[in-house]
Formats: structure tokens, C-alpha cells, sequence
């Protein structure tokens, strides 16, 4: 059985040696990772926790996003006048003045709106809060040109209503045939489709209805400029403003300035968050590699001196980091989606959307988190297999 | 008959902590195939350097070692890697077995190390086990073993490769005087079969069964110390 046959005793190559390399490194990865240590375990959580925060923050980014954009095309082409307190202060100007601008050059439409708080005793909403608007009846079509009814028509008399799709689902009937708002009992005409933009949260009513409901006629929150095909809104933004110096003339490209920065900030500021945490679960991996492979340098001389390559040895901790990072990334993207679905709904039910997860989040907070947590496990991967035996072994 | 594995002028000196250690100097000898060899001298003497330079588990600061005439230094990582994996054995005097592996997968090891299947591998693991007389906890983790058994263990995980040399450092080291009989007849049966035996120790019932005894000290070869046989 010992003796040979042939040329040399000795195998100086070859034989083997690259076949099925991967055979012994996932058995042995698989039966390191899941020698689960308790520092482990936290190093899971800790990864678990950075997709969970990656995938929440990620989807409330989405959310505010696709907001933003709503926002932004409802303010295209138009200017909107304000008094300085503000869109929802209890600021006000004066309807007649408003009106005036109708006379000027390049001016198409000019649109006065009321808005006021749906519910009273709402003091902070994410996002938009639900409102009720006062438009007139005969401008609504011009003003939301572009939103789809889910069924109805747009309100024609005094008296009427057209809901938002979450607030009509708050109604718990999204064919509810009355609203009532300030004690008065609207006639619903229609709900508006989703939009996912702040007409979902709006309940608009004829302007003359809300003056008299408010106490406030002759006087508007807010106005809408709308300027002739082919003129400049800044231009024209600019000659009203240098008319009234008590208001905000803000031009279609100063909205959307003013959405994409703040869009830009939160984003920046919650992703920041997210991709902190995954990093230190990252960190977390690289940790308690290093101390595996510190651990277990006696069974990786061991394994060299046996025959197990370099390459061997750095596919094993890899895999070893992998399993882990699988294994952390897998549990915080379950939590996350637990959490968004068990949140989001209520949430949504009181007029508050703060979640909007896609597919391409959750594949890149999945993703991200797995590459950040594996190149945590290359250095310990790349030590482990420069280690020489006999420095091992001679200790 | 000529050298089966020779070393000349061997020199090899390592860094522990703040001092060097000049653990060989200038060590000379040869091995005949199928010899029992026998290395002794004290702790600290350079017995386990020699042998892993030997083994080529360490590379010697100067001088040269050859197989069948064949120098090591000129043979690249990839033909050591294969010649310490398909033509020599390891025993060490702490066993190192992996201890969260069974019995049977720390000796199958070396052949899943070369690229064969677990299922065959521990086929041939349980047979060598079975003809070593060690059949009865083989699915036990190595983790709890006793000295005697894991000695035993670690030794049929140097020969399952059918190695042609056998590299053993102090391989009664830790064990009682039954046991490390036992393990010195499970060495000179596989001796007796062709295995060429290069042992590091100062156990006299070890000398007692080697061909041949080199004495070495600080590093030196003191010359040829007569076997209780001759």
C-alpha cells in the first residue's frame, strides 16, 4: 500500500490539485459560520439593523420623491402668489387685488384658492397635510387638467365636493355620497384617482362655499397665476412682484428649485443614515472575521500543511463572511418589509404615506449591504491565507 | 543504497519576540527510503525547524535539501504544495485536529484538500480508521477525544494520503507510556510496510524502534547515537 510504482516516489505536481477546490472550503465555511459565537450574533443584528434602516429609509426616500415629482408637474407652468406667512399660515390676501392681475399683459388665468386644515387638531403630518381647497368651480378643470377622476365629475354647484383618494378612503366608502367639513354637509360629486401627489389628501370644494363656511370672504390664502401660451412665468413672476412687494411670486422653476433641494437634503440625510449603519454591520463582519481567523490560525496551518492552497483558504473565510452577510442582509430586509407593511397602512389610513418600497430598493439594499459586509470579510480572507505554517506551528 | 531525502549545510535562524534564534547551524544527514529515522535532543535543540524545513513547511536560510536528488528550492509553490499534500505525512505532537469536525472528516480531510468527493473520502477515512483499530467513534467531534485517540486519529490522517515520507514532531509528546506504545506500533507497522519514517523526540521507547538515531544540539548534529537494536 506505501510502496510505489514508477519514476519517483514523489508527486512533484499536478495530480488533482485545482479539481473541486471549492468541496472543502464550503464545508468548512459552512460549519464555521454556524459555530455561532454571541459577538456574532450582534454582528448579525447590527447588519440586520443596516438593511432594515436602508430599506425603510430607502422607501421613504422613493416616497418623497415621486411627491416631489407630483408636486413639481403640478406646478408647471404656473406662478403662485402667496402672502409671507406662507402656503398653510394664516396668512391672506386680498381676493379683489388678487384679481387685478388678470388685466395684466401675458397673464392667462389667474386661479384664487383657499386653503385650510381638514382636521383642526392635526398639528404635524409627513409630507402634505390633508386640506381642504377652495377653487373656482369654473377654474377646476384648467387647474387639474392632468388628474384623472376615479369617478364623478368635478364639482359644479355650491354644495359640492371632490375627494382625494385618501381621504375618501378614510371615509372607509370610496362612493360615500356626503362629506361633512366645519359642521357643513357637502354633496360628493366625485373622487379624484391616485395621483400619489397632494391632490390624494385634498378635498376641494367651490371657493364662494369656503369664504362663507371660513368667515373669511374676500380674502384667499393663495393664488395661481397661469401665463399665456409662449410667455415667460419668471418673467412674468418678476413684474408681479415688483408690483406687490407684500407677496411671494414664486415662478414654476423657484418651485421646483425649492422641491428638488429639500428633496435633495432628505435624501442625502436619511440614505446618509442608511448606508452608516449597513457600513458599521460591514465593520461588524470585518471584526469578527478577524477574530475568527486570529481563532482558528492553528486550523489554517493546519489545513496548509495538509494540502489546502492559498486561494483555498481565502475562499473559505469569504464564503465564511458570506454566509454571515447573507444571512444579515436577508433578516433586515425581512424586517424592513415587515415593518413597512405593518406601518404603512394604519399610517396611510390617517392620511400619512411615509413608505413607498419598489423592487429595485429593496434588490439594492440587499445588494449593497451584501457587497459592503463581503468586502469587510476580504482583508481577514487575505491574511488568513498569507499565514505560514511553521510561524503557526513552531508557537 | 543512495539518499532518499538528504539536507546539507542547513541554516535557519527566526525572529522570536526581540532575540534571534540560530535554531539550525549548518545540519547535514540523509535519509534512506524506508528508513526509520530518528532525530533526538532536547527541547529547543531545532528538532521541529529541521523537521518542518525538511517537510517544507519552513524554507531554510541556506544550504540545500533534496528528494531523490532533486532540489527543493527549485521546485515551484504549486509542486511543494503538491508534494506535501500527495507525498508526505505530518504528525504533530498536539494532534491539531480540527475539532469541530468528526473523526472521520479530519482524517478524510487531506483527500477533499486534493479534490476528492466527502462521500469517497470518508469511505477510505472509516476503512483506514477500521485498519488502525479505531472504529468506534467516528462520528464523534474530534473536540472529545482523548490524547491517546487523537494521536491515533492524526496519524491515520498522515497516511490516508498514502504518503512515501512521514514527518512526525514528538508524537508521544503528550501521551501516557500504554498509549504511546500504541502509537509507536501503529508507526513501525507502517514502517514495516515501506513508509519512510523521519521522527523528532526524546522518547527512548521511539529510539527504541528507529534504524537509526541523530543527535542534535543547539542546532548542531552531534553525530550518531547507537539504537538499542544495533
Amino acid at each position: 500500500m506505501i510502496l510505489r510504482s514508477g519514476a519517483s516516489e514523489f508527486s512533484f505536481g499536478g495530480v488533482g490539485q485545482d479539481s473541486s477546490k471549492t468541496r472543502l472550503v464550503w464545508t468548512l465555511a459552512w460549519k464555521g459560520a454556524f459555530s455561532l459565537k454571541f459577538r456574532t450574533w450582534l454582528t448579525l443584528i447590527g447588519l440586520a439593523m443596516g438593511t432594515f434602516a436602508l430599506t425603510t429609509f430607502g422607501s421613504m426616500v422613493v416616497h418623497f420623491h415621486k411627491m416631489a415629482s407630483r408636486f413639481e408637474n403640478y406646478a408647471e407652468g404656473k406662478i403662485f402668489i402667496r402672502d409671507r406667512s406662507g402656503f398653510f399660515g394664516a396668512g391672506a390676501i386680498e381676493k379683489d387685488e388678487l384679481l387685478t392681475l388678470s388685466q395684466m399683459a401675458g397673464v392667462k388665468e389667474v386661479i384664487p384658492m383657499i386653503v385650510a386644515r381638514l382636521h383642526s387638531r392635526e398639528l404635524m403630518a409627513f409630507g402634505l397635510p390633508q386640506i381642504v381647497l377652495g377653487v373656482p368651480k369654473e377654474k377646476l378643470p384648467e387647474l387639474f387638467k392632468d388628474t384623472p377622476l376615479l369617478w364623478g365629475s368635478w364639482p359644479e354647484n355650491s354644495g359640492d365636493s371632490l375627494l382625494g383618494i385618501d381621504v375618501a378612503e378614510e371615509q372607509g366608502n370610496l362612493h360615500s355620497s356626503s362629506f361633512t367639513y366645519a359642521g357643513k354637509k357637502f354633496r360628493v360629486s366625485g373622487v379624484m384617482a391616485r395621483t400619489d401627489g397632494p391632490e390624494d389628501h385634498q378635498v376641494t370644494v367651490p371657493l364662494s362655499d369656503l369664504e362663507k363656511l371660513l368667515g373669511r370672504e374676500g380674502l384667499v390664502s393663495y393664488g395661481v397665476v397661469i401665463p399665456k401660451p409662449g410667455e415667460s412665468a419668471s418673467a412674468l413672476a418678476q413684474l408681479i412682484g415688483n408690483k406687490h412687494s407684500n407677496w411671494d411670486v414664486l415662478p414654476p422653476t423657484l418651485v421646483s428649485q425649492g422641491i428638488r433641494g429639500s428633496e435633495r437634503l432628505w435624501g442625502a440625510l436619511t440614505m446618509g443614515v442608511g448606508f452608516l449603519t449597513v457600513l458599521i454591520g460591514g465593520i461588524g463582519i470585518l471584526t469578527v472575521m478577524m477574530m475568527a481567523v486570529r481563532e482558528r490560525i492553528r486550523e489554517i496551518a493546519i489545513l496548509k500543511v495538509l494540502g489546502a492552497s492559498r486561494s483555498q483558504i481565502f475562499l473559505l473565510f469569504l464564503f465564511e463572511a458570506f454566509i454571515l452577510s447573507l444571512l444579515g442582509s436577508v433578516a433586515g430586509l425581512l424586517l424592513g418589509m415587515v415593518f413597512i407593511l405593518g406601518v404603512s397602512h394604519p399610517l396611510a389610513r390617517q392620511g400619512m404615506v411615509l413608505f413607498e418600497p419598489t423592487t429595485l430598493l429593496i434588490f439594492l439594499s440587499f445588494f449593497l449591504a451584501l457587497v459592503l459586509s463581503l468586502l469587510g470579510g476580504l482583508y481577514p480572507a487575505f491574511y488568513g491565507a498569507k499565514i505560514k505554517p511553521a510561524d503557526v506551528l513552531r508557537t | 543504497m543512495s539518499a532518499f531525502l538528504e539536507c546539507h549545510d542547513l541554516k535557519k535562524t527566526y525572529q522570536q519576540g526581540r532575540k534571534l534564534v540560530s535554531a539550525l547551524q549548518g545540519v547535514t544527514l540523509s535519509v534512506l527510503k524506508g528508513e526509520f529515522l530518528c532525530i533526538r535532543g532536547r527541547s529547543g535543540s531545532g528538532k521541529t525547524t529541521l523537521l518542518n524545513c525538511l517537510g517544507t513547511l519552513d524554507t531554510a536560510d541556506s544550504g540545500q535539501i533534496s528528494l531523490e536528488g532533486k532540489l527543493i528550492e527549485s521546485l515551484s509553490e504549486k509542486a511543494l504544495l503538491s508534494l506535501r499534500r500527495d507525498s508526505f505525512g505530518f504528525v504533530f505532537q498536539q494532534f491539531f485536529l480540527i475539532p469541530y469536525l468528526s473523526t472521520t472528516d479530519n482524517v478524510a480531510l487531506p483527500l477533499v484538500c486534493r479534490g476528492e468527493r466527502w462521500k469517497e473520502a470518508r469511505n477510505k477515512a472509516r476503512n483506514l480508521l477500521q485498519e488502525i483499530g479505531f472504529s468506534e467513534r467516528n462520528d464523534q467531534q474530534a473536540l472529545w477525544l482523548s490524547g491517546g485517540e487523537a494521536q491515533r486519529v492524526a496519524i491515520a490522517r498522515a497516511l490516508i494520503s498514502n504518503p512515501t515520507l512521514l514527518f512526525a514532531d514528538e508524537p508521544t509528546g503528550e501521551l501516557d507510556t500504554a498509549t504511546a506504545k500504541q502509537v509507536i506500533d501503529l508507526l513501525t507497522a507502517y514502517k514495516k510496510r515501506g513508509l519512510t519514517l523521519v521522527v523528532a523526540t526524546h522518547d527512548p521507547l521511539i529510539e527504541h524502534e528507529a534504524d537509526r538515531i541523530l543527535a542534535l544540539e543547539d542546532g548542531k548534529i552531534l553525530g550518531e547515537a547507537p539504537t538499542t537494536t544495533s
